[in-house]
């Protein structure tokens, strides 16, 4: 076995132990994702404060990070989430995880409270916990500026927070470069720990069990990616935001707190506008694809803001969801979020229900500051958006969430607030997407577009088949393919979601290149149908930590809004996911997970994925 | 003699100058027929969905009957009807690769 160390820092005690990794969680998860959510599992009580001290922060590398293999510079950041309380997820690609796997370590556990802020620096072979009071205030991209510059090394990477992971923002984010493992508030966590940031600086190689099989693995996915019709000719030239062209035509990219579907007046904000504003592109450590698109405003109230984005989640965020069909202010809204360390999605979804409850009347001008909060207005979002950061007025309600901030609002506002298990949805209207609707009740993190996401019914992939978006059959099956298949290809391994979707997947390529990768890194053989093994088994455990944690099938739901109000518009005009349909295709899924009616995993299917001690921790029936 | 909204996007849209367009079409038509009709009354656009060689659709487009891909219907010989909505995709980050837009 070819993977490095393990960290595990003591915020309270400083103390910094390393071990090897043990053999377990690479043979049963490959480590990534897969391996932290076990080490949540088994080290955090899933009913502790997420912002306490016994909460843990995993800091998890793929395999594959570190190798010259092409896309895999990914980390994962896993904790229990202070915005859902569910397993909480979040991973993010650039420079920083090629760099922390440089240094040899595979995965970070920090535990514990620091007493006053400080940052951890890895280094080749050693690792300190040192003093941050210099840093904590600057916001992420000065964070990591100060950090290089008084350590004389430009290219030390910084993993860190801004002020509204300081400040315990629900939904703060954790930022490397310009990138965010934006979503589920771990950097929130990061704050509570009184960590501001972790910097890494290697140089050694990460040892291959067999260099030419290894070469022979990357030239398939390299064949893969080159063999695509749309990665290197459309995706480099317009990111994900060419979703907004795509979801507009299909009437499923929500707008106005879901009130309505997108339309064409929210193509300002597409991918094909965006050209217009970009400078430039750029891209993750290894990734020939470069399909990120660095965007400038030069005119109007924005002039002067430049973003790595926004991605297509964060103009459906920042734009149609609070009615904003302005480019300009979506690139400021985004750079600022990245800034100030706030997710984009939770922080526009957020934001879109307050304005939707002050249009309503729930919430007054008094309540808001005296802000005129109305959808559209996008001067007084970024007002919040500041508010929010610093927990200023009507941002320290908003900073806990749709959710929490619904219910202490009181009153009919928990109606409005768009989520699943407290996590904000992504950009994709489930009333026209079944499977997509059925992954965000099941997703072990809530409505999440990264588990399972419903490749077929948004981009007509036709892997395993080609489906009908808008029928209940079969969406069962289909959605356990999506999630299972995603969480080895994508959460185990870390290839980029991009590169499984437009070059693997249409194939059904992901499960064997990464067990032909496996084999040339690790010196052992395993199969595809095991690295989808993998899959199943990451969300059994996930899904046992959840039914620990409270969560229960009444949580396995859709807000009320999506089960009884039809699109209006559209080509997915008319469409719900009724209760019924909710409660049909929740029973098939959990038949075919072989889990019970409750959604709790049977022993025998435990047992079956090798995880029968997981049996003792299992509700009673 | 049916009309339908045909909805398209990036280079198609711009051949046809806007996202969405109306067109009359014959009773008895398809999707094919939908999409040959359109090519005629907008030059550029027949080389934007269909591939010169084979004759077929263009691999990477996704197009689905009134939200429903024609992949599950029957394919470009599904029947359109009055008041259809037809829509012309392009998944630039999905990607549909290697599916079976068949001639």
């Amino acid at each position: 076995m070819m993977m490095g160390k393990i960290l595990r820092v003591n915020l309270t005690t400083r103390q910094i132990t390393e071990a090897p990794y043990p053999e377990v969680l690479a043979r049963q998860f490959m480590g990534g994702a897969a391996a932290a959510i076990k080490l949540l599992y088994d080290e955090v009580d899933p009913r502790v404060d997420p912002l306490g001290p016994d909460n843990k922060l995993l800091v998890s590398l793929g395999f594959l990070a570190g190798t010259p293999a092409p896309v895999t510079s990914r980390v994962a950041f896993v904790a229990k989430s202070p915005l859902s309380g569910t397993v909480g997820y979040s991973n993010s690609g650039g420079y920083f995880p090629n760099e922390l796997r440089a240094t040899g370590v595979q995965a970070i556990i920090v535990e514990g409270k620091a007493e006053a802020p400080v940052y951890l620096w890895i280094g080749d072979g050693r690792a300190e916990i040192r003093d941050a009071k210099e840093y904590w205030g600057l916001n992420t991209i000065d964070t990591q500026y100060y950090l290089q510059q008084s350590l004389h090394d430009g290219n030390i990477r910084v993993a860190c927070i801004g002020p509204a992971g300081e400040r315990l923002v629900k939904y703060a984010a954790i930022i490397h470069e310009r990138r965010a493992a934006g979503r589920k508030g771990l950097g929130a966590v990061m704050g509570a720990k009184n960590l501001k940031a972790i910097a890494v600086r290697g140089s050694q190689k990460v040892p291959l069990a067999d260099e030419a099989a290894f070469k022979e693995a990357a030239k398939v996915l390299y064949a893969a990616m080159k063999d695509s019709p749309v990665l290197y000719h459309r995706f480099r030239n317009f990111g994900t935001a060419g979703n907004v062209e795509l979801t507009v035509g299909q009437g499923d990219m929500p707008a106005r707190n879901f009130l309505e579907p997108a339309g064409e007046e929210y193509l300002a904000i597409g991918a094909q506008a965006g050209t217009g504003y970009r400078v430039r592109h750029f891209t993750c450590d290894q990734c020939p694809v470069m399909a990120a698109q660095v965007r400038a405003v030069s005119s109007g109230p924005y002039a002067g803001y430049t973003s790595e984005g926004p991605e297509f989640e964060s103009l459906y965020s920042l734009g149609s969801d609070m009615c904003i069909a302005d480019m300009g202010a979506c690139i400021a809204m985004d750079r600022l979020c990245d800034e100030l360390g706030v997710d984009t999605v939770s922080f526009g979804a957020t934001v879109a229900m307050a304005m939707e409850l002050y249009e309503r009347g729930i919430l007054t001008r008094k309540d808001v500051d005296g802000l005129d909060l109305k959808f559209g207005n996008h001067e007084a979002a970024v007002a919040v958006l500041r508010k929010i950061a610093y927990r200023e007025g009507v941002g320290d309600l908003l900073a806990e969430g749709s959710r929490a901030a619904a219910e202490r609002i009181g009153g009919d506002a928990p109606k409005y607030a768009m989520h699943v298990k407290g996590l904000e949805f992504p950009g994709y209207d489930p009333r026209g997407l079944k499977s997509m609707g059925l992954n965000y009740m099941t997703a072990f993190t809530g409505a999440d577009h990264s588990r399972g996401h419903s490749e077929q019914e948004v981009f007509g992939i036709p892997v395993p088949q080609a489906v009908d978006r808008l029928a209940i059959e079969g969406k069962a099956a289909l959605t356990i393919f999506n999630q299972d298949v995603g969480a080895a290809v994508k959460d185990s391994s870390m290839l980029c979601t991009f590169v499984v979707r437009l070059a693997l997947l249409p194939k059904n390529l992901g499960p064997t290149v990464v067990a032909d990768f496996w084999r040339a890194a690790q010196g052992y053989d395993v199969t595809p149908e095991e690295v989808v093994r993998v899959g199943e088994r990451l969300t059994n455990v996930a899904r046992v930590w959840n039914l620990r944690a409270g969560f229960t099938r009444a949580s396995d739901t859709l807000p009320d809004r999506l089960m009884t109000e039809p699109l209006k518009t559209g080509a997915s005009k008319g469409h719900i996911i009724s209760p019924a349909d909710r409660d049909r295709m929740l029973d098939e899924y959990y038949s075919l997970r072989g889990w019970d009616a409750r959604g709790v995993p049977t022993p025998e299917r435990l047992a079956a994925l090798g995880l029968a001690a997981l049996t003792a921790d299992l509700p009673r029936p | 003699m049916p009309t339908v909204t045909v909805r398209t996007m990036f280079e198609l849209a711009r051949v046809v100058g806007r996202p969405s367009v109306q067109l009359t079409v014959g009773a008895g038509a398809t999707v094919r027929t939908v999409l040959q009709e359109l090519a005629d009354a907008h030059g550029g656009l027949r080389g934007c969905l269909f591939d010169p060689g084979t004759g077929g659709l263009l691999s990477y487009l996704f197009i689905e009957l009134n939200g429903r891909d024609i992949r599950s219907l029957q394919g470009l010989e599904t029947p359109v009807g009055e008041g259809d909505a037809l829509s012309v995709l392009i998944p630039v980050a999905g990607g549909a690769g290697s599916n079976d837009n068949a001639p």
